[in-house]
């Protein structure tokens, strides 16, 4: 009893030490803001920790687990009506093809808005890399455009409707 | 759509603040907004995540370790409080994670570049079921990735100078916080044995609205003190028991490390890179090397918890060093308003060196004057009429105008056309409604000043302000009614020497930093050039005593700031066109060469 103690414990550090910051990145790739991801890694290591305890799985192998738990969690946080696709499940995960093809399609990704952020106008491109990328709130990308902050609001606002038309029609196809 | 914008920005800043942005806790408002926000989080993807706290790790643990032995799943909300790190309020603060973020998103970015062909080969081979997408999203990738040179190149803050481009932005996110200051500063010269000798140490107030008070606390002007308070500049002379009045603007007295002054030169540099961090004053800073653009790179140390500049160092010229700190600087509200009114001292006489007369109306000026000038029409957008003057040595009205909410003073001098418009011998010649005009940038050899002058029905114009030339021609415009044309920058090869002169680069750069360093300032001037040119070229043995060719017998015919041609009135001359260019910097602190000559016919 004693000794199962050290090894549930030994291993719940090791799980955590180990695999936190893969899992917190991929939820916070899909949340983008640091509070929602925080509570969501939390919350998967929860719901996951009897699973992985009592089935002596594998360190190495918990991590596309993990994301498939976070990935439920996500989805059933938010309200269905808001996402795209359908919710997957533990029983039907490959471990290594997940694990692997969120690497790759992270890139890809990066690459595909990049495309399309080189359509958008030079101003566009500047109000979003600003209010977005860097992080800068509208009244200091005003200040930093020399324009008013309505017209930033409206810079901005075209600018990601631009970007959403554009990413739709690669969507179309790519796919 | 008014509805939506609004929206988005609050779901921006709330993803930039690192907070669970309501939006995920209820559903969108519609499909629309919905959209926009799933392309911000895509966007978003660009930027490395902001990680937890360091003590996120041993608190997930002790709760995961917790809730093993509970057998339960732990109250996430609840938990989560505590273990949040909780996004900074502070603006300094901000400006770190900014930084940090920029950092990482930059190697985010040159992975993505680096590691996109690999990933591509990658997937070809392994993935046989999916090869079809993969192809495709592979065509993408490549595209992308080209266009990843192009948006790079487009916003070179995104490429390898971000981190550079952060602290920059930092200083002037900072700067426009900053509504006052009080400091003291010292100026130490250091020798090329190391020896170091303080100058001067001054204690100077100053605002933003370009208010200052100085005083001269040690050093050859121990005593003096300098005041400008935007309406009147004055001087109090200790020493001679005289207080003198100057214009406010142009400020020909500005101070050495004007903090407001500091930053935009910063900005303005070709290139800033951190090249240590050190502490200066008891205060931790970063120090930057600072390449600006016509100028060698001088050395500054940026106050890490302010991002303020702290301390400047130029290079070792001629043996010579010049640093200038803070040794103490603190922020306050506002100047004390009895440091900026002015009274004159007891036993003091006012000297009044302001050859200007204020007057409340266009009207009055005019009748003062006698002069009856066409004003613009329109002035460019932002700027307003802060005051009117007269010269009280000749005919000339003073309009001047400032900007809301920005920097950026603009004068217009109006005055009657006696002689055709000469211009100076430094100056670009362009065209101001088909006529031709002077430009220059650094109108009465102040350097922040610009100006353009030209002369139309009788009437000559000057406008100056600390504004670029670019943004002067917009109002030599309003004013003129006319198109202006600053001659480009280009290399023409229709304007040939038909002798050509060689030119040593070597000798040439040793000289522009000898010019630099303050010696032979005639190099600057492209009349005197040509004229000693021209008269080597009848006397190669030497000159003793006055030149033959006088300078009144030189013009500059042709100057486009780069490039230009000297016209040589003179029959002793062997040469009638001189041709001269700036080959090793390319601004008006850059020497003139002589490139070629063309000899009398």
């Amino acid at each position: 009893m004693g000794n199962k103690k050290i090894n549930q414990k030994e291993f719940i550090e090791k799980l955590c030490t180990e695999t936190w910051q893969e899992l917190y990145r991929y939820i916070y790739y899909k949340v983008q803001n640091r509070e929602e991801a925080q509570d969501i890694t939390q919350e998967t290591y929860a719901r996951a920790i009897s699973f992985l305890t009592n089935n002596n799985v594998r360190i190495q192998e918990s991590s596309a687990y993990l994301k498939t738990i976070a990935m439920n969690i996500i989805r059933d946080q938010w309200r269905s009506d808001q996402r795209k696709g359908s919710i997957l499940y533990i029983d039907e995960i490959n471990p290594e093809e997940y694990a692997c093809e969120d690497f790759s399609d992270m890139i890809t990704e990066r690459a595909i808005i990049m495309e399309a952020m080189g359509n958008l106008t030079k101003e566009q491109q500047t109000v979003l890399i600003l209010r977005v990328i860097k992080g800068y709130s509208a009244t200091e990308t005003a200040k930093y455009m020399k324009k008013k902050v309505g017209t930033v609001r409206v810079i901005q606002y075209r600018a990601i409707k631009a970007l959403t038309e554009l990413l739709k029609e690669q969507q179309r196809e790519v796919f | 759509m008014k509805e939506n914008d609004k929206k988005i920005s609050g779901y921006i800043d709330q993803l930039n603040s690192e907070v669970k942005p309501k939006e995920h806790k209820k559903s969108y408002s519609s499909e629309e907004f919905g959209e926009m926000a799933e392309t911000v989080r895509r966007l978003r993807v660009l930027r490395e995540p902001v990680m937890p706290g360091e003590e996120f790790q041993d608190k997930l643990i002790a709760d995961m370790m917790s809730h093993a032995q509970e057998g339960g799943i732990p109250d996430r909300r609840t938990q989560s409080k505590s273990n949040r790190s909780q996004p900074k309020s502070n603006s300094i603060q901000s400006q770190d994670d900014r930084s940090r973020l920029q950092e990482s998103d930059t190697q985010a970015i040159r992975d993505n570049t680096k590691t996109a062909s690999k990933i591509i080969g990658m997937r070809d081979m392994r993935d046989t079921k999916k090869s079809g997408k993969w192809a495709r999203r592979a065509m993408i990738l490549t595209a992308a990735v080209a266009t990843v040179a192009v948006v790079l190149l487009a916003f070179p803050d995104w490429g390898n100078h971000r981190r550079e481009v952060s602290i920059v932005y930092a200083m002037d996110m900072a700067l426009q916080k900053l509504k006052a200051y009080h400091g003291i500063i010292e100026v130490t010269e250091t020798n090329g044995f190391g020896e170091t000798v303080l100058q001067s140490k001054r204690e100077v107030w100053a605002d933003q609205e370009g208010n200052y008070y100085l005083k001269e606390l040690q050093g050859y002007y121990e005593g003096l003190i300098t005041i400008n308070n935007t309406k009147k500049e004055w001087q109090l002379r200790p020493g001679e028991k005289r207080v003198y009045l100057f214009p406010a603007f142009p400020d020909s007295y500005r101070f050495t490390f004007d903090l407001g002054s500091e930053v935009d030169e910063v900005k303005q540099a070709l290139t800033v890179r951190k090249i240590g961090e050190e502490v200066v004053s008891g205060r931790e800073a970063v120090l930057v090397e600072v390449t600006p653009e016509g100028g060698l790179p001088y050395h500054l140390w940026i106050d890490k918890e302010t991002d303020l500049p702290l301390k400047r160092q130029s290079p070792m010229q001629n043996q010579v060093q010049i640093t200038v700190a803070y040794t103490e600087l603190a922020f306050i509200e506002e100047i004390p308003p009895e440091l900026l009114s002015y009274q004159l001292p007891i036993d003091y006489e006012e000297v009044d060196a302001n050859p200007e007369l204020p007057v409340t109306t266009l009207y009055e000026a005019k009748t003062l004057t006698g002069l009856n000038p066409v004003l613009p029409l329109q002035i460019p957008k932002d700027y307003f009429l802060d005051g009117i003057a007269v010269l009280t040595k000749g005919e000339a009205i003073k309009l001047y105008y400032g900007r809301e909410g920005a920097k950026g003073n603009v004068v217009l001098l109006l005055s009657k056309a006696l002689e055709p418009l000469s211009p100076a011998s430094q100056a670009i010649l362009g065209i101001v409604n088909d006529m031709p005009a002077e430009f220059l940038s650094n109108y009465e050899g102040m350097s922040y000043i610009n100006s353009i002058r030209w002369q139309q029905e009788n009437m000559e114009y000057t406008v100056f302000g600390d504004i670029t030339l670019e943004d002067l021609s917009e109002w030599a415009e309003e004013i003129s009614g006319g198109k202006v044309i600053i001659p480009e920058v280009k290399e023409d090869n229709s304007k040939q020497p038909k002798i050509e002169v060689p030119v040593n680069m070597e000798a040439e750069e040793s000289d522009q930093k000898s010019v630099d360093a303050g010696h032979s300032p005639w190099r600057l001037d492209p009349v005197f050039v040509a004229q000693v040119f021209a008269n080597i070229l009848i006397s190669p043995e030497g000159i003793v005593g006055d030149y033959p060719i006088a300078y009144e017998n030189v013009k500059i015919i042709e100057n486009n700031g780069v490039e230009a041609i000297a016209q040589i009135n003179d029959e002793k001359s062997i040469a009638r066109y001189v041709y001269l260019r700036r080959l090793v910097r390319k601004d008006d602190t850059g020497i003139w060469t002589v490139v070629g000559y063309d000899p009398m016919e």
